[in-house]
Parts: structure tokens; C-alpha cells; sequence
């Protein structure tokens, strides 16, 4: 469903008065995102991850490669050919307090996509912005049509967000940590509330994230971004429990499990802090930070996705050999 | 909409401040309509800036009802006037038509000054002669004036008319005649000797209207007065179209007058129509404009955005008063011109404050999302971006509105006004011009102030009450 | 001898719908070298209990009440000076939720930590500087970060350099609000094994609040649930993490998505209720699924499940 090849995003910042750098934000991705299925992208700040999620999206242009949704390239379409692109993708978004207009009521939220894209009339509309309500659950329809923003929780604000993206039916949605910025308690249920969603209208899903415990939970594939590129893509259960590179390894090493003898013992962590990505060496970008043995790719060269196992993928010179 | 216009009007009126600025406004309103109305469109040229109009007032009165809080009963002014005649008196070959005036005369001063005026003498063969003389009630009489008409010129036909259109008007107590008339009276009357400067000094209705005291003073004479104007008409359809007598007093009208004689009221309430002209047009000019252009320039940057903002530095920092200064000296300011010069110094502001309002906005996630939603620009700026500046630029728009009307203000302060049209800077300009504070003419300094300050007042009012429905934040939950 | 034994304590704000009642009631206590998690949804009132701790109040305060001991001295009833002088920063410090946030960002991250030092002891500058160095390092950073401005850490130096400042004039007691809700996962995991290691080695007793309870395990030997204002359960962790007694303690723990473990996770329905008119009798039975005749009537006292492990729910005791 969506496809993106090679795509590469830099910026440019201005640093200093007559210098600029270039932030290589994406540094070479493909990946694939079949229909109806989610796939979690698990990264820490600065992996990139937002960026790839906007790309799908086209909410920005790739400096290299292209980005497909079905068969249409969308990687050059001006915004005007673009409108009925995004009839069929949509967003959920990370903030729930600033990504919905302050100064409109919960139906006005709601019904905006119908009005952008001149559907129905307005009784029509009105049913649909009621059904999409009870689908997330905010009942009574009623009440919560008149209420305002800043009379809801953060929770309930996320699933007005939510109600917005599905009301237009589209056949993929980007959610950009949807539940970070929301209660704990909550989160699960929001979740559950989107994967229900998800499996009752077949809705293709980009779950981004920096949580790798929900991403076991809520999809059907997990990618591992670091430093702009995915180092680890495969099947949820096998890169929890058999996770091959070692930034994975130590990524699920560090998440904290419920047990009271987690006291007495320090974690193995990675050591330092992922790279600056205005200042990025050859070689693999892991390399600095990576306590394996190294060969003599690991510094000049990046290592690309290799099948190791069966739909699990690494790109990593060391491991790669390991191939079952 | 008309269900959000009802409900708007309920919310505003559901506050204290908004009560009592929608009443304030309301009231600015309708006097601003009733002065629309009634006043002449020409108003400033032909009555504010015509002495004629105002010859009869008393110059710098305080308004009438101050004497009731003073001790002694001020002069008021009184006007006499008539078209037709008291009497006609058949004589031989002549007549004498008579223009008899009775009055009481009861206050503790004489009158400021008298004055008479004439209009519409016509005549078919020889010139009338009037005789003015006034019977006091000691019974002494005083001739006062004679006017002779002026005969008719070599190439005028009969009938001959005179003051028609500029009518003849003689103010006693600066006419020589009339001051030797009175000083002859004293001498005879009451054996005193006053030279006519010493009587110039004093006041001739000083002495028409009193009774000479042992200090060379003069007491005001209470009582019935009789004055007349008799009129020797040598034919029988010579006529005079009116005659009028004022007895000018120290105190006039509602609001008083200034140095000129000018009705203060009449001043005053012309203000409020274009008080409200200025501040409402100006400042909805330049919000609109301050406003759009800072959406603009913060919602689409790049060279855009640059461009408004460089354009925003010039305007402001071009300096205001010496530009001012030179239009004045090139060409005669007015109003329109004033409020263009106040909305082009004005938008820059309001721009570059909405340009960094828009910036936030756009750091978060709400553009994006509109965006995604496949919301065209124009829409993300109106729908989005211009309602959460709302609060802002309409309170702004509010507080604009009587900075408008002080900025004009300071601009006739500063004499760069219309000097034409009675704005309510200008006639405190006049007023402090003429030394308004020393001399004490308080009720030509204090109004125009108070007026300015009320007009504000009200504008801040509406600002709070319409606080709750701009900003659905500060509306009441469940 | 416990350290810090608190007793009763409330604390009240003021607001216009009546009273909010962001700590009712609460008594703990922690010995020395203990680390006290205290766990709780946002609205829970653990903030507020912090701040009270730390006697840094707003001014629309309705009522403060209750008697905290720390080592033996009521510390409550100090005047506000004494309690400036000797109290505030040299024995209970404070990490406070977002606090990388508040490094003022036009001086030197050193001079910052310094600062404390400088006004409260009369040291002379080199020493204060030097102690402050020496700190860094012990928190895992270079001595040369002394002389970094805030915007040129990330964000697990930054809050690296806050518990350096908590630390700067040796306190017995140091309260982390939120300390990694901000840091990614293995910045977390970081800063967790310093927090090990400082505790370890310098014998620091800790009050750590948060609202993600795995994270708790990592360092908390005591655990202290609090609901709407009220310690709903409170033991060892061993007590609280093997066998929790209380069915929101339960709930909270079945809600993690399992890692390692195939624990598909419960969500807890409904939200916190609001601090102004808390639910009749339980606080948390409108939410709970085992509630029963008594709990919307009468709120339940602490029964005492076994040593050190106390609950307040009707199904720990009292009538069934």
C-alpha cells in the first residue's frame, strides 16, 4: 500500500551567520507497508522516525528517492493534485491539546474533513459525524458535540482526533505517538479503541512510536530506527524475544518490566548518545557505540537490511554473516 | 448566523461591563445619529467657521445653569425680536411705525454688552431714520442711536432695499455715538462727568442698566425696561423686515461658549459623530490590514513574509510628526486625510505582533493536521490560524478605536487638524490656545476631556464583555 | 530509626467549586538509604504531595495540616526561615518534574549548580567549584560540561546536571518528581543505574513519584500507591510487585503490555475523579470491577494485609 525507495531527507539549518548545515535526517530507506496491516516504527528522538511518518504523508518532500501510495507516485505532485491523496491518508497525531482547533466544537472538528472535501449534505453529515462518535466512543453523541476542547481530557481529545481522521474512511492512517502525551491508564485503552478500529475498516496503519512494549501488542510488523536509517525490520515476537542487532538488544534491554529485583542489578545500556546527524561519519552509524567486535566494513561502509531469518531483517556487517 | 448573532447579544449582555458598554454605546450612537441628522452637511465651513453666526453671543460664558449655584443672579442673555410692529402712528405726511420691546431686568449685572440688529429695510423714495431709546424704570429716558439709511445710489431703482443679505448690526457698547448719547445722560441726569474712555472701560450697559453709586460704581437698576425703535417711514409700503435687540449675558446655552462666542453644545455634539467616525474607520482599517498582512507574512514566510516585515520597518520607522508638519504645510488638512495617515502609520504594529502570534501557532500541531486533512491555505488562515489571533486583533481593534480619536486629538493639539470641523481635540486646542487653564474656562477644557475619556471607557467595556464569546476558553464548562 | 516519618498530612487548595483535596490524609515512612516510590495517575495528587513536602506552596492554599519528622525533628512546625536555613536543599532536596527546563539558559551550567553551595555555606569560589566538577563526574559527566550552557545538552545531560544540583550540599533525602518521563528509553535506563549507583554508594535516601510502576521497580524498595489524594496501598516491592492486594494496584500492574512475558494488556475504564467532590465511600470504586455493598458508602480503613503491607479496601478486611 504505501512504498517508499531510497528516500533520503536532508535539511538545511542555518548555523552562525553565514554557514549552513545539512541535518541528514533520512539517510536511505526503503520499506513497505502492506495493505491492512500495521506497521510500528520504533525509534528513539532522532532516529528520524517523524520525518519518515511526514514523508508518507507528503507533508514533506523527499530530497531523494520516491514515495508510492498504492500506484500513484506522490513523490513530486503539487499540493493542488495532492487534495485527493488526502482523502485516503490520514493522520492522528502526537498532541492532542494543539492538534485540534481550540476555537471549534467537537462536531465542527469532526465534520471539517467532510466540509474540505464537499461531501454530503448536511444532514448526511451529521449522521457521519455521529457515527464516527460512538465509533470512538464518545457518548452520549449529543453532549460531546458541543463541548470545546479545553472541556475534555487529553484522552478524550485523542479519540476527537481519532474520530476526525477515520470520518473521511481512508485507506491509511499515520499515528505519530499517539498516546505518549496521555495518561498511562489511558494509553491502553486508546489503543485498543485504534486496533479495533483498525481491523473493522481494514485500515493500513503507521504506528510510530518509541515504546516497544505496545508496538508488541498493536502490530503486525516492527521496524528499528536509528540514526536515519532501520537497522532491524521482522516480525513483532521475534524482535522482542530473539531481537539480532545489538542496538535492538539493548533497546529491549533497557525497557523496565514490573520486578522488584531489577533494584539490585543495573541494566546493560548503551553507552553515550546517538550521533548528531548534522555531523555524521562513513560507516555504519552504530559503530561508535556498539561494544561487538568489529570488522573492518563497520567503519567505511553502511551495512543495508539482509534476510537473516525468515521476514527478519538486519543491517548490520557482524551479523548479517549469522544467516539460518 | 442568526442564532450566533442572538446568542453573541445574549453573552455580551450577560455581563456587567457588557451592559454597560452596549448601553454607553448605544447612547454615543443615537446622539451621533440625531447630529447626523439634524446638522447641516456643510456644517464646519458655514457655521463653525462663520462669525456672523455667533456675533450675538457672549464671548467665554460659562453654560446658563451654573447660575443656579452662585450666589448672585447673573446676567442672562436676552433676545428681543420681532417682525412686526408694535404700533403705526399715522402722521402728517410720515409715519412713525414703533418696535416697542418690554422687559424685566432682575439680575445682579448688567448685561455684557447690547446689541441690535436690523434686516431688510425697503424703501421707495426717501430713506427711513430709526431712533433707538430705552425708557429705564426711574423713568429716565436715553436716545441711544439714530441710523440713517443710506439714500439711494445714482444707478439703484426703486424700490430700494438694505440689509437683505448682510444685515445691519450695532453693538452699543463699542459705538461712539451711543457713548457720547450715555455720557451726555450722566451729566444731565445725575451730574456726573465720565470721559468716554473711562466709560468704554466701565461698560456702557453699566451705565444704561444702573444707578451711580457714592464709589463711582454702578448698581445694576431692577425693573421694567422699555426699549423702542421708532421708525419714521416716509411711504405708506416702505417696511422693516426685523428688528432685533440682545442683551448679551454672562452666562449662555448648555455648555457655554468660547472666546469667540461659539455654542459650546453645538460644538460638542458634533463631536460624537465624528469622534466615532475617526476611531471606528481608523482602527478597522488598520486592523484589517495589520492583521491579514501578518497572517500572511507569518503563515507563508520565505520572501513573502520578508518583504511585509521590511515594509513594516519602514513604515515605523519613519518619523510621524515631521511628515505630518510638511503635509500640513502642502495642503490643508481634513479629516479623511488625517484618518489615512494614522492607518498607515498604524498597521506595522498590529503586524509584526500577529506575524510571531501565527509563528507559535504554526510550531504546533495544528497547521499539520489541517494540512493533512487536505485544508487549502486559505482556509488553514481563516478557519485556524485567524480565530485564535481573534481575541487579540479585536481587542486590539477595540483599543485602537479611541487612540484613533486621541491621536487626532493630539494632532489638532499639535494645530496639524482640521481646523474647519469642531472635533473635540480641536476645541480643546482653542481652548488651551486661549489660555483656557489660567484664566479658569473650565467648561470648555473639562468636556471635550471628559467626552474623550467616556468614548474610551465605553470602547473597553465592549472589549470585556465580548471577552467570553472570542475566546471559547473562558466560556463556563458543563 | 526512620528518617522521614509523615503523618497525617493534608493538603488542600483553594479553587472556586469548593476545596481540592490533592492529599488527604497521607502517612508514610522511609528509613535511611530507602528509596519510597510513590505511584499515581496525573491528578493522583503526588506532585502536590511533594511540593508539600518541600513546603513550597502556592498562596491559594485551604488547608495544610499534619506532622512530617525527619530524623527525630518535626519539621513541620519550623518557621518558614529555619526551615529555609536548614532544611530546604542541605537535607531534603528536590528533582522536580520538567526540571531541565528550568536551567536558566544565559549562565554556565556549572555556576548553576554552584549557586546553592555559594549561598548557604561560606565556602570561597574555587572549593564550590571544584565540589561541583567533582559532581559531575560522579553523575557521569565530564568536568568540562561545568562550562556548558544549557541549550548545548541533550536532554540526559541536562537532567543528569539537575540531580547534580540536588546533590550539591550532601542531603539525606532527595525527592524525584518524574525524574525520565521526558528521556528516551535508554537515556532512562541511563540515568536509572546512576540513581542505582548514587544510592548505593552514598547512602542517599530517595522519594521517587511516578506514574509508570515498572519503572518504580527499578530502584523503589518501598511502594506507596495513591489514588485521588489517599495511600490506597503501600509495602515492600517485593510485597506490592508479587502479591498487590489492592484492585487499582492490580490494575495498574495488569495494564503494562508484557515484554518478555505474552501478558496481553487491561486498560482501567473511566478517569480520575475530579479532587473536589471525590466518589462517596472508596474513591475508586465507580472504576473498579470487584466493588461490592460497602465500598460506595463507607471508605475503607488501612487493613493491614502483613508487616509493612497495608491496603485500604473493604475486600482486605473488615465486613465482606
Amino acid at each position: 500500500m504505501i512504498r517508499l525507495k531510497d528516500v533520503k531527507m536532508y535539511f538545511q539549518s542555518r548555523k552562525g551567520l553565514f554557514k549552513t548545515v545539512e541535518i541528514k535526517a533520512i539517510d536511505g530507506i526503503s520499506v513497505e507497508i502492506d495493505k491492512g496491516k500495521t506497521l510500528a516504527l520504533v525509534g528513539e528522538s532522532g532516529s528520524g522516525k517523524t520525518t519518515l511518518g511526514k514523508l508518507t504523508l507528503r507533508l514533506l518532500k523527499p530530497t531523494e528517492g520516491r514515495v508510492f501510495f498504492e500506484d500513484l507516485d506522490i513523490t513530486d505532485l503539487e499540493e493542488v493534485y495532492l487534495k485527493s491523496f488526502r482523502r485516503r491518508a490520514q493522520a492522528i497525531f502526537q498532541d492532542p491539546y494543539s492538534s485540534i482547533d481550540p476555537f471549534m466544537n467537537v462536531y465542527q472538528i469532526i465534520e471539517e474533513p467532510l466540509a474540505i472535501h464537499h461531501i454530503g449534505k448536511k444532514d448526511e453529515r451529521k449522521k457521519m459525524v455521529q457515527k464516527a462518535l460512538e465509533d470512538v466512543r464518545l457518548t452520549p453523541t449529543q453532549e460531546f458535540s458541543k463541548k470545546y476542547p479545553h472541556m475534555l481530557s487529553g484522552g478524550q481529545r485523542q479519540r476527537v482526533g481519532i474520530a476526525r481522521a477515520l470520518i473521511l474512511k481512508p485507506e491509511y492512517i499515520l499515528t505519530d505517538e499517539p498516546v505518549s502525551m496521555i495518561d498511562a491508564s489511558s494509553r491502553v485503552e486508546i489503543l485498543q479503541l485504534m486496533k479495533s478500529l483498525q481491523e473493522k475498516y481494514g485500515i493500513t496503519v503507521l504506528y510510530i512510536t518509541h515504546d516497544i512494549a505496545t508496538a508488541k501488542y498493536f502490530s503486525d510488523r516492527i521496524a528499528v530506527m536509528y540514526s536515519g536509517r532501520i537497522i532491524e525490520i521482522g516480525p513483532p515476537e521475534k524482535i522482542i524475544s530473539e531481537p539480532i542487532h545489538p542496538y535492538t538488544i539493548k533497546l529491549i534491554a533497557a525497557v523496565p518490566e514490573p520486578d522488584p529485583s531489577n533494584r539490585f542489578k543495573e541494566r546493560g545500556v548503551v553507552d553515550g548518545e546517538p550521533p548528531n546527524p548534522s555531523d555524521l561519519h562513513w560507516g555504519c552509524r552504530f559503530e561508535s557505540r556498539c561494544n561487538l567486535k568489529k570488522e573492518e566494513n563497520c567503519k567505511s561502509k553502511q551495512p543495508t537490511l539482509v534476510e537473516v531469518k525468515p521476514k527478519h531483517y538486519v543491517a548490520c556487517f557482524l551479523k548479517e554473516k549469522d544467516k539460518s | 448566523m442568526g442564532e450566533r448573532t442572538r446568542s453573541t447579544f445574549k453573552e455580551l449582555l450577560s455581563t456587567g461591563s457588557g451592559k454597560a458598554g452596549v448601553i454607553f454605546i448605544s447612547v454615543l450612537f443615537i446622539i451621533s445619529l440625531g447630529v447626523v441628522i439634524t446638522y447641516p452637511p456643510d456644517f464646519g465651513l458655514k457655521y463653525w467657521s462663520n462669525p456672523v453666526l455667533w456675533a450675538d453671543n457672549p464671548r467665554a460664558a460659562p453654560p446658563a445653569w451654573t447660575n443656579l449655584f452662585t450666589s448672585d443672579d447673573k446676567a442672562e442673555t436676552i433676545i428681543l425680536e420681532t417682525s412686526v410692529p408694535s404700533e403705526r402712528i399715522p402722521g402728517i405726511g410720515t409715519g412713525i411705525v414703533l418696535y416697542t420691546f418690554d422687559f424685566n431686568y432682575n439680575s445682579d449685572e448688567a448685561p455684557t454688552f447690547t446689541s441690535m440688529t436690523i434686516e431688510n429695510i425697503r424703501y421707495n423714495n426717501r430713506p427711513p431714520v430709526l431712533t433707538v431709546n430705552i425708557e429705564r424704570p426711574d423713568g429716565n429716558k436715553i436716545e441711544l442711536f439714530k441710523l440713517i439709511v443710506r439714500g439711494p445710489l445714482p444707478d439703484e431703482e426703486a424700490p430700494f432695499t438694505r440689509f437683505g443679505e448682510t444685515p445691519f448690526r450695532i453693538q452699543f457698547s463699542g459705538d461712539t455715538s451711543v457713548v457720547g448719547s450715555v455720557s451726555n445722560f450722566l451729566k444731565q441726569k445725575f451730574n456726573i462727568s465720565m470721559s468716554n474712555q473711562d466709560l468704554l472701560l466701565s461698560g456702557v450697559d453699566t451705565v444704561v442698566f444702573g444707578i451711580p453709586q457714592d464709589d463711582e460704581k454702578f448698581e445694576v437698576l431692577k425693573g421694567s425696561y422699555k426699549l423702542q425703535v421708532e421708525a419714521f417711514l416716509y411711504d405708506d409700503d416702505d417696511s422693516i423686515g426685523k428688528v432685533k435687540f440682545v442683551l448679551g449675558g454672562s452666562v449662555f446655552g448648555f455648555m457655554g461658549t468660547d472666546t469667540l462666542g461659539r455654542d459650546l453644545s453645538i460644538g460638542l455634539l458634533f463631536g460624537f459623530p465624528v469622534a466615532l467616525f475617526i476611531g471606528l474607520v481608523a482602527s478597522s482599517i488598520t486592523t484589517v490590514i495589520g492583521t491579514s498582512l501578518g497572517i500572511i507574512s507569518g503563515y507563508m514566510g520565505g520572501k513573502t513574509d520578508t518583504l511585509i516585515q521590511r515594509a513594516a520597518d519602514i513604515f515605523t520607522n519613519i518619523p510621524l510628526l515631521p511628515i505630518l508638519i510638511f503635509l500640513a504645510f502642502i495642503m490643508r488638512p481634513n479629516l479623511l486625510i488625517i484618518i489615512l495617515i494614522l492607518t498607515v502609520f498604524g498597521w506595522p504594529g498590529l503586524t509584526i505582533l500577529i506575524r510571531s502570534m501565527v509563528l507559535q501557532i504554526r510550531s504546533g500541531q495544528l497547521v499539520e493536521s489541517s494540512i493533512t486533512l487536505g485544508a487549502s491555505r486559505l482556509r488553514i488562515m481563516l478557519r485556524h490560524i485567524f480565530p485564535q489571533t481573534a481575541p487579540f486583533v479585536f481587542a486590539q481593534m477595540i483599543f485602537f478605536t479611541p487612540s484613533a480619536i486621541l491621536a487626532e486629538a493630539a494632532l489638532s493639539f499639535l494645530g496639524l487638524g482640521d481646523p474647519s470641523l469642531p472635533t473635540w481635540g480641536q476645541i480643546l486646542e482653542y481652548g488651551f490656545r486661549n489660555g483656557g487653564i489660567f484664566v479658569g474656562y473650565w467648561w470648555w477644557i473639562l468636556p471635550p476631556g471628559i467626552l474623550i475619556v467616556i468614548t474610551a471607557m465605553t470602547f473597553v467595556l465592549i472589549a470585556l464583555g465580548m471577552e467570553p464569546i472570542i475566546n471559547p476558553r473562558l466560556k463556563r464548562g458543563n | 530509626m526512620e528518617l522521614l516519618d509523615i503523618q497525617n498530612l493534608k493538603l488542600y487548595y483553594q479553587s472556586s467549586r469548593g476545596p481540592v483535596k490533592a492529599v488527604d490524609n497521607i502517612s508514610l515512612n522511609l528509613k535511611k538509604g530507602e528509596a519510597l516510590g510513590i505511584v499515581g495517575e496525573s491528578g493522583s495528587g503526588k506532585t502536590s504531595l511533594s511540593l508539600a513536602l518541600m513546603r513550597v506552596l502556592p498562596s491559594n492554599i485551604d488547608t495544610n495540616e499534619g506532622k512530617v519528622m525527619l530524623d527525630g525533628t518535626n519539621i513541620t512546625q519550623l518557621s518558614e526561615e529555619d526551615f529555609r536555613k536548614q532544611i530546604r536543599w542541605n537535607t531534603i532536596s528536590m528533582v522536580f518534574q520538567g526540571a531541565m527546563n528550568s536551567l536558566n539558559p544565559v549562565l554556565k551550567v556549572g555556576h548553576q549548580i554552584a549557586e546553592p553551595m555559594l549561598l548557604k555555606k561560606n565556602i570561597d569560589k574555587k572549593e564550590a567549584y571544584t565540589k561541583t566538577e567533582n559532581l559531575l563526574e560522579m553523575v557521569g559527566l565530564s568536568k568540562e560540561v561545568f562550562n556548558r550552557y544549557a541549550h548545548e545538552l541533550s536532554g540526559g545531560m541536562k537532567q543528569r546536571v539537575m540531580i547534580a544540583s540536588a546533590l550539591i550540599l550532601n542531603p539525606s533525602l532527595v525527592i524525584l518528581d518524574e525524574p525520565t518521563s521526558a528521556l528516551d528509553v535508554s537515556i532512562q535506563a541511563q540515568v536509572m543505574n546512576l540513581l542505582k549507583r548514587l544510592k548505593k554508594e552514598f547512602d542517599i535516601s530517595m522519594i521517587f513519584i511516578t506514574h509508570d510502576i515498572a519503572l518504580s521497580s527499578d530502584i523503589c524498595d518501598k511502594l506507596a500507591v495513591l489514588y485521588a489524594g489517599e495511600i490506597i496501598e503501600n509495602g515492600t516491592a517485593e510485597q506490592m510487585f508479587g502479591k498487590p492486594k489492592h484492585p487499582y494496584t492490580q490494575l495498574l500492574l495488569a495494564s503494562i503490555p508484557g515484554l518478555k512475558k505474552n501478558i496481553h494488556p487491561k486498560f482501567i475504564s473511566g478517569a480520575p475523579p475530579d479532587l473536589t467532590s471525590p466518589p462517596s465511600g472508596c474513591r475508586f470504586h465507580p472504576r473498579c470491577p470487584h466493588r461490592f455493598d460497602p465500598c460506595d458508602k463507607k471508605s475503607p480503613p488501612a487493613f493491614k494485609i502483613e508487616k509493612d503491607h497495608v491496603s485500604r479496601c473493604w475486600l482486605n478486611g473488615g465486613e465482606k
